[in-house]
Order: structure tokens, then C-alpha cells, then sequence
């Protein structure tokens, strides 16, 4: 029978103790780095990063932030009003090009009463057939004048605005036939809606229930 | 052209220095990390100003070195016992005033003339050429009276005043080995302390004594450093300094040291012994005072000894100067009762008048040293020094401060260096200071200002294009309304132009309607927008009915004419012949034949 022996090793631990001079060898010295001479120049250097952060500033405040905000500041009730002007404008637009389209159309529709230069027989072919339909008889028709529209000078009353847009031929026409024929004569040449005027009118009883209507009539012709 | 400029240039320094120089002094000082060290043999001293007028840190520790070492022949040794107090009291990275022994160098009291242009002013001799060259040794070498000058030799010096009248300077020169200034420099510098003003102790003596003098202006004292090798001897008044070394002889010496073995100075033989000891020192003080020039005389002689045992020559030295007070420094009260005080014509007798330092009101101790203070003390009578050599600051710029000493000799061979790299130092920390403010005041205002900016810089960016579509716009509205105008103008033309025939196609229309069964019209005329009717009426009802139906249709009827008008029954077609209206009347009853009508004619403005 084998036994077994179990050897225990007690192992005993030296304390060191180090003496106080072995501690005083392991201290470092606190050595400090020798001073060399300073180069004065490093003076100039900041003085100069000093000017060129002042003059930065003086730059960047003074020359452009602090003229933006002034300029901005005088300009900005012009843009604010401008803005609200624009706000509003497309609307005033269409109210405008409305109000000018209707005075367009009026306009043209004023123009339409007018004879042409460029149809001068316009008038005699609308009074020749008005005639003929209501069974009268143009006597004669005689041209008395013909000159551009003119105008009486509000500052000087002798003096005249000529439109030479306009023309304006006086005729005397002398008519045969009923009254009753010349009635709806009238009422025929006023459905045309025509730009003439009788300024001068005669209607004497002739004998058999004729009449006889001396007319002098202007028509205002459009120079086309 | 070239001097003026010069002239010119130093004006200009005068001035900057002037204004400048305060600001940077006081900074260069607040930035100054400085303690005052004096290293005997055994022992370490330290004392910390705050700057202000506190003593912050007062100590001294026991370094255990034996007797045979010092600090030349055994600097590891000191490197090793300083080092743990240094980091005990965390002084590693402080600059220090370390005080020297008086005896490593040799002191002189020169006058040196100098040129008008470097010294305008008292204030500017500092900066002048003279202090410029005095950095060289070969200058001091061309002063005799200081003897051979070595180039290991470290050449010191300070100005203590300047005669206007003479134009010389009375200057302190020290002349101190370089070697023994790097034996206690190199010990602190590896310790982590940067030794860099350094004093001989005479003068940290002397600075200490004048934080009280200084209050009382004028004052004139004598100050007696004695040790056993050498001794000094210094006359301070508040315009003058007289210094000399008391030559006391080899045998002298070993007299004087036994007499403190002995029971008593007294005799011929000891008067006889001081008699020729403080020689220089008494024709010193006879020289002052007998200066008819002086109205101060030295009435008081501060005395200041490392030995222990200096009794009897301290009675010695009052038998000697029996009109003179012998006083010495201490920092404690409780010493100020021992004296014996007798009064005689003015002048007071007395042992030894122990004159406590701390009893001023430039500094005083702080609530943590006085905690300690002077328990912790060896010597505590001893450790005045430390306190005048803590007020010294490397002071590049020369300014005035009360606590400032007014003895600022420094005998630090790289003393130039030092002073020009704190110049340096104090001027970029001012700049960067400066760089650093004027960084945040600007960056503070440009961040303030930035906002706007932006917001403005929009509006002036945008203005163009709005003004663009403003001018665009109101072009497009003016033209439209232009053109509106034209045709407004040109309806109103064409309106004025046209005629119309309202008024004649009225009248025609309704002129059958107006006309009633009795009335036949003959003529119808219209001209210049007036209406003419002329016809015959078969009866005035007719008439009536007629004109009333004009009147409501047409307008109103202006009757001009109206007759009566007689027709033949048989010839019906025979024009009437028209009568008046009264005659037709008379004759109504003419005949059956004929009828009667009323002619009328009608005008009627429409």
C-alpha cells in the first residue's frame, strides 16, 4: 500500500524594506527646462495679428455689415412698399386691362357708327336704299363742306385742335314723298345707328299729302 | 537731422514708458510664482508673498546634513532632502529669490558719470545705454577702484541714486563668483525651482528693515551684518546708501570670538579691541554725520549676526556707539519688554532694542502662517531676511509698488536674460489678452450684427429683382393704363365727334301723335335745336290741345304768331286768307261760304 504524503511548503514571503536613503535614489529629479532668450519679434508678430483682427473688424463691421444694414434700412420701406404695391398689382392689372377691354369694345363700337373715309359712298348707298324702300325721292344732294373735326381751344377760344382723325362733310339733301314714309325713313336710318346728324330741316306740305324735307345733314367720317 | 530723430525716438520711449510700463509691471509681477529661499547648512528657508500684503508661506525645515558637507561638496545630498520639501509644499514650477551668503561677493560703491541723453530722468536710467553696456564685463573692467574682475566673475549691479548736479551715478557693483551662484542655482533648478534673482543677504537685511523705515520718511540707519568671517557695514538713508566691508583682523577675530566666553566686554583691553574692529564702521558714521549737508544724522544701528552667541559683542558694540541705538530685528512682541530704557538728552540707552518687523502696515502674516508661527521656527530672530528677499520680484519694467524693496540688485549671472524674456513674456500675455479680448468683444458684436445682416443682406438682395418686377409691373400698369387713357380720350373724341339725332328723330317720331284732329301743320322746321311749327287750327280747343301735347312731349311752345285765316266752302282747296283776330270777329257773319281757321306758328326750343 502506497501512501501518499503531501508535503505542505509553507512559503514564507521576505518583507522588504527599503531604507530611506535606496528611496531617496529612486526620486526624479524635477529638472526644469533652461530658459532660452525670447525673440522680441514674437511682440511684433501679435501686435501685428492685433492690427489685422482690428482692421478685420473695422472691415468686416464697418465697411461691410454695418453699410448693408444701413442700406438695407433705407431701402426697406421702398421694398416693403413695393411688395405690397406688387401684392395688389395683378389685380389692379386685370381690373385695368378689363376697364380697358370694355373701353376698347365701346370704343369700336363708337367707331362702328362712323362713315369711313376709305366707303365714301357708304352714306348715299344707306340713304339712296332708305329712300327707296320707304318710297321717297332724293331730289338732290349737295356736298357744302368737308373738313377735319376741330376743336375750340379751352385757353384760347379763337384758336382750334384739329383732329385729323375725323372728318367732318355737310350735305343739303332735299327729299320728296309722305310724311308718313318720311317717318319710317327716320326710323329706319335710326336703327343704323350712323354717325350723322341733321342740324337744319325743312318739312313743308307740298300738294297730294306730299312733302317736301330740305335736310342739311353733317356726317362724321373715321380716316381709316 | 539724425539726432533729433533720435531724440525724438527717445521722447517717444520716455512716454510709452510712462503709460505702458505700470500696466505691464503689475501684470509681469501678478504673474510671477515666486518664493524667497535662503539654504544654510542644515536648514531651508522659505517664505511666499502673496503680491498684496500677505505673507502666505513662512517655513524653515531641518535638512540633517552633517557638519562636514555643504552645498558645493554635497549638492545630490541637498537635491535630495530639498526635492522632498518641494514637493511636500508643491513649490515645483516657482521662481525663487534665493539669498546668499554676503561674504561670496565682493561689494563696491562706485560713482560712474554718465552721458545727459541715459540719464533724463531717474526713473529712465534703468533703460538707458548705461544699463545696456553694463552687461558686458569688459565695461566694469575700465573701474579700477573694482579690482580684478575674473571671467568667471558675475558683475552685478544696481543704481542707487543719481546726482543731477555731477551727472554720476552712485552704483552698487557685486562681484560674485559664478561657480558658487550655480552650486544653489543648480540644486533648486533640479528641484523644479527656477532660482533666477538672486541677493547677497546684506541686502535682504536691509530690505526688510526698510518695510518700516519706509513709513516714516526721512530716516537714516546704520545696519551691522557680523559673522565671524566677514562683516558688513551699510549707512541707508531714504536719498543715500553708504556701504563698507568692516576689515577686522585674523586676530581680532579669534579675540572677538572668545569674548563671548567671557564674562564681560569690559576693560581697555576690549575697548581697545573694538576701538580698532569697527574702525571703518565709526569713520563711516563719523563721516556721516559730520556732513553739514546731512541734517539726519544715524541716530539707530540694526544689528544682525548668524552666530549664536553674540551677547558681549552686542555690549561691545553699544559701550563703542554710546550715542547710537542698538537695535535688532525680531518678529515677535513678547521681546520687546526685556529692554532697559534710559533717556538722556534726546538720545535712548539701552541693551538691545528688539524692533518687531511685523508691527507695519505694508505686509503681515496670513490667518494660516500665524497659525504655525514662529513655533515651527528654529531661529525665529534670525529669519527676518526672508521677508525683505520676498518682496523682490524681477520687476522688468522698473515700476513702484509700497512693497517693492527699494535694493533690487540681482546676482544672477542670465539677470539680462531673465529680465528681457519677462519684457517678453508680460507683453505677449498682454497682447493675447488683448488678441483674446478684442477676439470676443468683436466676435460678440460682429454675432450681434450677424443676424441682421443676413436678414438685411436678403432685402438688398432681393431689392433688384423686386424693383425689376415693381418698374416691369408698373410699366405693364402704366401702359395698359395709357392705353386706357387713349381710348378713354378717344371715346370721348369720338363721342364729341359723333352726332347723333336724338333730338330731330324725337321730333319727327312724335310729331304725328302731338298733332290733333283739328290742327294741320304746313311746316315743319327744325334748326339749331329748336323746333318751328306752322299750321292752322280748325278751332282754339285744337290749338289748346296742340300746344298742350308740345308743351308735354316736346318742350315748351313759344306761340309768335297766330291769325285767323278765312276758307271758301266751294273751293276747299284755296289757301285761307288770313285776317286778324279782331276782324275776323266783326266780321263772323260775312258769309256761309267760308270757314274760319286760326293760322298759327309755334317755336319750341328742345
Amino acid at each position: 500500500m502506497i501512501k501518499r504524503v503531501v508535503i505542505k511548503r509553507r512559503v514564507v514571503r521576505k518583507k522588504v524594506k527599503a531604507s530611506d536613503d535606496k528611496v531617496e535614489k529612486f526620486i526624479k529629479p524635477l529638472k526644469i527646462k533652461e530658459e532660452k532668450f525670447l525673440n522680441p519679434n514674437s511682440i511684433y508678430t501679435k501686435m501685428f495679428m492685433i492690427g489685422i483682427l482690428v482692421l478685420g473688424f473695422i472691415i468686416g463691421n464697418f465697411v461691410v455689415i454695418k453699410p448693408t444694414i444701413n442700406s438695407a434700412m433705407l431701402i426697406e420701406p421702398d421694398l416693403q412698399q413695393k411688395k405690397s404695391f406688387l401684392d395688389t398689382s395683378e389685380t389692379s392689372k386685370i381690373g385695368l386691362l378689363k376697364k380697358t377691354k370694355e373701353a376698347e369694345d365701346q370704343l369700336q363700337q363708337i367707331n362702328q357708327s362712323f362713315f369711313y373715309t376709305s366707303k365714301p359712298d357708304e352714306f348715299y348707298t344707306l340713304f339712296s336704299e332708305a329712300a327707296l324702300d320707304h318710297q321717297l325721292k332724293i331730289y338732290s344732294l349737295n356736298k357744302i363742306s368737308e373738313d377735319f373735326y376741330k376743336k375750340q381751344k379751352k385757353d384760347d377760344p379763337k384758336a382750334f385742335d384739329i383732329f385729323e382723325k375725323y372728318k367732318i362733310v355737310e350735305y343739303e339733301l332735299v327729299i320728296n314723298g309722305k310724311f308718313i314714309d318720311y317717318l319710317n325713313f327716320i326710323k329706319t336710318l335710326e336703327k343704323y345707328d350712323k354717325s350723322f346728324v341733321v342740324t337744319d330741316s325743312v318739312i313743308e306740305e307740298k300738294n297730294n299729302g306730299m312733302v317736301e324735307i330740305k335736310n342739311k345733314i353733317k356726317l362724321s367720317l373715321l380716316n381709316t | 537731422m539724425k539726432e533729433k530723430l533720435l531724440v525724438l525716438k527717445e521722447k517717444f520711449l520716455q512716454a510709452f514708458r510712462k503709460f505702458m510700463y505700470p500696466l505691464l509691471g503689475s501684470i509681469s509681477i501678478s504673474k510671477e510664482k515666486r518664493v524667497a529661499i535662503e539654504i544654510q547648512q542644515d536648514n531651508i528657508s522659505i517664505c511666499q508673498f502673496d503680491g498684496k500684503n500677505q505673507i502666505k508661506q513662512f517655513f524653515n525645515e531641518r535638512l540633517e546634513i552633517s557638519t562636514d558637507k555643504n552645498i558645493e561638496n554635497a549638492s545630490e545630498i541637498y537635491e535630495q532632502k530639498i526635492l522632498k520639501i518641494v514637493k511636500k509644499n508643491k513649490l515645483k514650477g516657482y521662481e525663487a529669490n534665493l539669498i546668499i551668503p554676503t561674504s561670496y561677493s565682493k561689494i563696491h560703491l562706485i560713482n560712474i558719470p554718465v552721458a545727459e541723453e541715459d540719464a533724463a530722468s531717474p526713473d529712465d536710467v534703468i533703460f538707458s545705454n548705461f544699463s545696456k553696456n553694463a552687461q558686458t564685463q569688459e565695461f566694469w573692467k575700465s573701474f579700477e577702484q573694482l579690482g580684478q574682475i575674473k571671467e568667471t566673475d558675475e558683475v552685478s549691479h544696481f543704481i542707487v541714486s543719481k546726482n543731477d548736479a555731477t551727472l554720476e551715478l552712485s552704483v552698487v557693483v557685486a562681484i560674485t563668483d559664478k561657480e558658487k551662484i550655480l552650486s544653489f542655482k543648480n540644486v533648486l533648478k533640479n528641484c523644479g525651482i527656477n532660482a533666477n534673482l538672486i541677493e547677497p543677504k546684506l541686502f535682504s537685511i536691509i530690505n526688510s528693515i526698510l518695510i518700516k523705515k519706509q513709513e516714516v520718511k526721512p530716516f537714516q540707519f546704520g545696519i551691522l551684518e557680523y559673522t565671524n568671517d566677514k562683516s558688513y557695514f551699510a549707512i541707508v538713508s531714504d536719498t543715500s546708501f553708504k556701504f563698507t566691508e568692516v576689515e577686522i583682523s585674523r586676530s581680532d577675530k579669534v579675540l572677538l570670538k572668545q569674548l563671548e566666553k567671557m564674562p564681560s566686554p569690559e576693560g581697555p583691553f576690549w575697548s581697545e579691541v573694538f576701538e580698532r574692529s569697527l574702525e571703518n564702521v565709526n569713520s563711516l558714521i563719523e563721516e556721516v554725520n559730520n556732513d553739514e549737508n546731512n541734517e539726519i544724522k544715524v541716530k539707530e544701528l540694526y544689528f544682525y549676526s548668524e552666530e549664536d552667541n553674540v551677547n558681549n559683542f552686542i555690549t561691545g558694540l553699544k559701550n563703542k556707539f554710546q550715542k547710537i541705538i542698538i537695535k535688532e530685528i525680531s518678529l515677535v512682541s513678547v521681546n520687546m519688554t526685556e529692554p532697559e530704557l534710559e533717556i538722556k538728552d534726546n538720545s535712548v540707552e539701552y541693551d538691545t532694542l528688539k524692533e518687531n518687523l511685523l508691527e507695519n502696515n505694508t505686509i503681515k502674516l496670513s490667518k494660516k502662517v500665524r497659525k504655525t508661527f514662529p513655533v515651527t521656527y528654529i531661529d525665529i530672530n534670525k529669519a527676518f531676511p526672508l521677508i525683505g528677499s520676498s518682496l523682490r520680484y524681477l520687476n522688468a519694467f522698473n515700476i513702484k509698488k509700497k512693497f517693492i524693496p527699494k535694493f533690487q540688485i540681482n546676482l544672477n549671472p542670465e539677470n539680462f536674460k531673465y529680465l528681457e524674456n519677462n519684457k517678453i513674456k508680460t507683453s505677449n500675455y498682454l497682447l493675447n489678452s488683448i488678441t483674446v479680448l478684442l477676439l470676443f468683444i468683436f466676435s460678440g458684436l460682429i454675432a450681434l450684427n450677424l443676424p441682421v445682416y443676413f436678414e438685411k443682406s436678403k432685402v438688398l438682395k432681393q431689392h433688384p429683382s423686386v424693383v425689376q418686377k415693381y418698374d416691369q409691373t408698373l410699366n405693364e400698369i402704366k401702359n395698359i393704363s395709357g392705353k386706357y387713357k387713349k381710348i378713354e380720350a378717344d371715346s370721348k373724341l369720338a363721342n364729341e365727334v359723333q352726332s347723333t339725332n336724338n333730338e330731330y328723330y324725337k321730333l319727327v317720331k312724335n310729331t304725328p301723335s302731338i298733332v290733333p284732329d283739328g290742327v294741320k301743320l304746313n311746316k315743319l322746321e327744325f334748326l339749331d335745336n329748336q323746333a318751328v311749327f306752322e299750321g292752322h287750327a280748325v278751332t282754339d280747343y285744337d290749338l289748346n290741345m296742340f300746344v298742350q301735347n308740345i308743351r308735354d312731349t316736346i318742350g315748351r311752345p313759344d306761340i309768335t304768331k297766330l291769325n285767323v285765316a278765312v276758307i271758301l266752302n266751294d273751293d276747299t282747296q284755296s289757301a285761307p286768307v288770313e285776317q286778324n283776330e279782331s276782324a275776323s270777329n266783326n266780321n263772323q257773319q260775312l258769309s256761309q261760304n267760308t270757314s274760319s281757321f286760326r293760322n298759327f306758328k309755334i317755336e319750341v326750343d328742345l
